[in-house]
């Protein structure tokens, strides 16, 4: 193990000279661009290309300066990996640009619950779109359009998903990760020389990914699954067709206090229920961490506590994470996808940086949201004296190492 | 499915109104043991309410001749009770789970970590079941222990089954008697060990089926373990009647006040003044001369209770008595605030009250007085998520009013003595872990409000049924 290194003795790692971390500035989302240096010249690693509620300029426009800052000499935009770190929208709905099908990708990345002929895989997606199908019509019946916002993040419909399983110009077969069962897992690729790259998660099994299934047939929005025609849907609403539809009197609606109670609690369910399923599938999430010289990139996607509470709890892992001098923070600077432990015990406690990590958020304020940013996070951030940018905050000076283009994005790069 | 109609359902449900009657504040999840508890107790009531039928015994023991010499068999027929409990999981996956499986430290939810606790109070159970029945199975097979082919003669299941029905009452029973030594606040399971050693102890302190001895090694086994004892011998385990120096007996006013409740709370207990007995013999209780309270009305007129949360002081009592009571108890704890590990800060209220009559196993009358009180410190409330850090003490007196037991909860205060000390700023640091353990398993910490974030702590103690009746499996 090694030992921590003296504060303010160690000359900066020399390796990662000419890695560059660019966030596109997507508003609430995440689209991350890297530059890597290895042995046989600079790669370019996309990380995510989605958004559910813009900045400044629109996600297509921003999708098509990636591309073109992905060119070669040639005019040719060429990525080596492209990674998509889990299924919503607000990671992958860029990749529905047009321009996207002339793009050579060496590689394609997802998590292992995207596989297509892994069994268990299909299961946690079927079972997944099932209750965001169900969510969603009940949820707009009853006119939460937060809820119907999250349960449409949370569709597998979406072009975006197509696209990269059909591996873009050059029809590059996607790999899926992790592999093994094991927490942390090793990457090979040919594509990366003398760089290693680290997966920690999702966890492949499905009691970390999903910490409890109510027995089948017992759940509420089960029967509005069941239900094929609106005669039978009738039975899962709470308040009956003539209260919707404005049949009724106004005083005979108000009357109808046990109709109230109902739709009450389930509204409450519903929105408990949806962000159940968004955790779900924030916890899909891939968790790389990149090692670059004596750099360690920590790019968790939208991950909460199940996987993190499975790689707090190995050695590997937290080995790793101590090492790390870079993170995206996960879920747009959530309160559940920045453990306080992982925070407080470990990021970064034995790095080649005198224990200094560097952050970069990816958010706008969005109304379904209002706990993101985590106030206590950005204060843990500040405390801890981590440079940080967060892509809402356009104006004002920004720390050491970072860099603005206008409202399009941010960079940072080691001194 | 109706669950609504299900026996186990309702119990399960019942048990949980009646602990938040006799312990508001154990919906205060102060550590990760509190509203597993809850949950717990409420199993633990519906599951031995079941067993406690006799009748539907039999049937099933006739069925699981083949295990039954070996514990499975409580285990299987309890697992056949009751599919679902409140949480929508059934009962089953809260029994018979292996000790050596269980890892309480990982184990969090309220409904998961209190299935732990119901296994091990049920492993007590089994053992002491298989204890008395052995020599029934001796008498039945000439010795040879071996059962012979074919049905069981039924004389002896149905013995097995009254033997199983005795016990379950007499689990539900000491259950019940564990809670008058509960501490006020912030309950962990080491607590109702405590709890259930010391009551049974003072009813049956010999212990000759070793029912005691085998509920201690199921908790054992599961790693259950109380904080602030050194070893689990029933010695250790009941509860001190110290825990800062002697603490003074009641003063012979107070002990005259509450010779006056014991007589109204005895008579509850007193077939004469029994309204039922008065309907038998066609006498309307008018005729008497005054309206007699029934039993249950008695009873809850002795029990002191405050809903006021914001004047713990003002005590807004329907009896003089009582009244008189709460306000004479209020001054005795106030005087003896560091004796029982409260701090000098704070105002000291008494929760509550009541007279305890029991039959010991030795056919003596025990009498003891039960009293609750508590301390609240609201400076910490952001901090936990929205609820107070609460210090208390259960205190037992005997009929002379001296103290024979005290559970504490310590405040954080610095006159205390330097062990008290270290167990507040344990019970505070517990309560900082459970407010992180639950932020980070709390999927709608992104979708929260200012409102909820204030008050999550209380919500969650709330929600949690709801929490778990979801899913989409």
């Amino acid at each position: 193990m090694a030992r921590r290194p003296p504060r303010g003795r160690t000359p900066a790692p020399r390796a990662a000279a000419g890695l560059r971390i660019r966030m596109y500035n997507v508003g609430f989302g995440d689209c991350f661009l890297l530059f890597v240096p290895t042995s046989n010249g600079v790669r370019k690693i996309v990380i995510d290309c989605g958004s559910i509620k813009k900045k400044s300029r629109e996600l297509r426009e921003i999708a098509a300066s990636l591309i073109d800052d992905c060119r070669d000499p040639d005019g040719k935009a060429r990525i080596d990996i492209l990674i998509a770190s889990h299924r919503h929208l607000d990671h992958i709905t860029g990749f529905t640009h047009p321009d996207w099908a002339e793009v050579e990708v060496g590689e394609v990345w997802m998590p292992w619950v995207e596989s297509p002929d892994d069994p268990r895989a299909l299961a946690i997606r079927h079972a997944q779109n099932r209750a965001a199908v169900a969510l969603e019509r009940a949820a707009s019946r009853l006119g939460l359009q937060g809820v119907v916002d999250t349960a449409l993040n949370a569709r597998s419909t979406d072009d975006g998903l197509k696209a990269l399983h059909a591996g873009f110009a050059l029809r590059a077969e996607p790999r899926f990760f992790p592999a093994g069962d094991g927490v942390v897992e090793k990457i090979e690729s040919t594509l990366l020389p003398g760089i290693d790259v680290f997966v920690l998660g999702p966890p492949n099994n499905r009691q970390a990914l999903k910490d409890d299934t109510a027995p089948p047939g017992q759940t509420l929005l089960t029967g509005l699954l069941a239900a094929e025609d609106d005669d039978d849907e009738d039975k899962f609403q709470p308040l009956t067709r003539d209260w919707i539809e404005g049949n009724l009197a106004l005083e005979d609606r108000l009357r109808d206090e046990a109709g109230f109670q109902d739709a009450v609690s389930r509204i409450a369910a519903y929105k408990l229920l949806a962000a159940k399923l968004d955790a779900e599938i924030n916890d899909t999430s891939l968790i790389l961490i990149f090692r670059i010289g004596e750099d360690y990139l920590l790019f968790p996607g939208d991950a909460q506590w199940g996987p993190w509470e499975l790689a707090l709890g190995n050695r590997r892992a937290i080995d790793l994470l101590e090492k790390v001098t870079f993170i995206k923070i996960g879920h747009h600077a959530s309160h559940n996808a920045s453990p306080a432990s992982l925070f407080r015990d470990h990021l970064g406690q034995r790095n080649a940086r005198q224990n200094i990590v560097h952050a970069m958020i990816s958010m706008t304020p969005h109304g379904s949201f209002p706990n993101i940013p985590h106030t206590k996070l950005i204060q843990e951030l500040t405390n801890r004296q981590f440079p940080f940018v967060n892509s809402d905050k356009l104006t004002g000076a920004l720390p050491p190492g970072f860099t603005r283009n206008g409202d399009l994005w941010f960079e940072f790069a080691f001194d | 499915m109706f669950t609504c109609l299900s026996h186990d359902i309702i119990a399960h449900e019942v048990t949980h109104a009646i602990v938040h009657r006799l312990r508001p504040y154990f919906l205060e999840p102060t550590n990760v043991d509190v509203l597993a508890f809850h949950e717990a107790f409420s199993d633990i009531v519906a599951l031995f309410q079941r067993f406690s039928y006799r009748d539907l015994l039999v049937e099933y023991i006739q069925n699981a001749r083949g295990n039954l010499l070996e514990s499975k068999m409580l285990v299987e027929l309890a697992q056949q009770f009751g599919y679902a409990r409140g949480s929508g999981k059934p009962l089953r996956s809260a029994i018979g789970v292996e000790a050596s499986k269980v890892d309480l430290k990982k184990t969090i939810e309220a409904h998961d970590r209190g299935a732990i606790l119901v296994s091990a109070v049920f492993d007590g159970y089994s053992r002491a079941f298989q204890n008395r029945i052995a020599d029934l199975i001796r008498i039945a097979t000439g010795g040879s222990g071996e059962l012979p082919r074919g049905r069981l003669q039924q004389d002896l299941v149905n013995r097995l089954a009254t033997e199983a029905s005795q016990l379950a009452e007499r689990f539900l029973r000491m259950c019940f008697r564990a809670f008058d030594y509960m501490p006020p606040v912030d309950v962990t399971f080491g607590d109702f060990l405590r709890a259930l050693v010391t009551s049974d102890f003072e009813l049956n302190p010999e212990d000759r089926e070793e029912v005691r001895y085998g509920v201690i090694e199921a908790f054992r086994e599961r790693k259950i373990f109380p904080t602030g004892v050194h070893s689990l011998a029933e010695d250790s385990l009941l509860w001190p009647n110290q825990v800062n120096g002697p603490i003074p007996q009641l003063e012979s006013h107070i002990m005259d006040l509450a010779r006056q409740l014991l007589a109204r709370s005895a008579s509850a207990l007193d077939q004469v003044s029994s309204p039922r007995r008065k309907r038998r013999e066609k006498e309307p209780s008018a005729a008497a001369g005054f309206d007699a309270p029934s039993p249950i009305q008695t009873y809850q007129q002795s029990v002191i209770e405050s809903e006021v949360e914001e004047s713990e002081r003002d005590l807004d009592f329907a009896k003089d008595l009582n009244k008189k009571m709460a306000i004479q108890l209020q001054q005795y704890a106030d005087d003896n605030r560091s004796l029982l590990g409260l701090g000098a800060q704070h105002d000291v209220a008494c929760r509550g009250f009541h007279a305890v009559h029991r039959v010991g196993a030795d056919q003596r009358l025990i009498i003891e007085l039960v009293a609750q009180f508590m301390q609240t410190d609201k400076t910490r409330t952001e901090t936990l998520g929205g609820i107070p850090f609460r210090a208390g003490a259960t205190v037992i007196f005997d009929s002379e009013g001296n103290v024979r037991y005290i559970a504490s909860k310590p405040m954080v205060d610095a006159n205390l003595p330097a062990d008290l000390q270290r167990a507040a700023a344990a019970r505070l640091k517990s309560a900082e872990l459970c407010v992180e353990a639950l932020d980070c398993r709390d999927p709608t910490m992104p979708f929260a409000d200012e409102e909820y974030l204030a008050q999550r702590m209380k919500l969650r103690a709330q929600f949690r049924a709801l929490h778990e009746g979801l899913g989409h499996g």
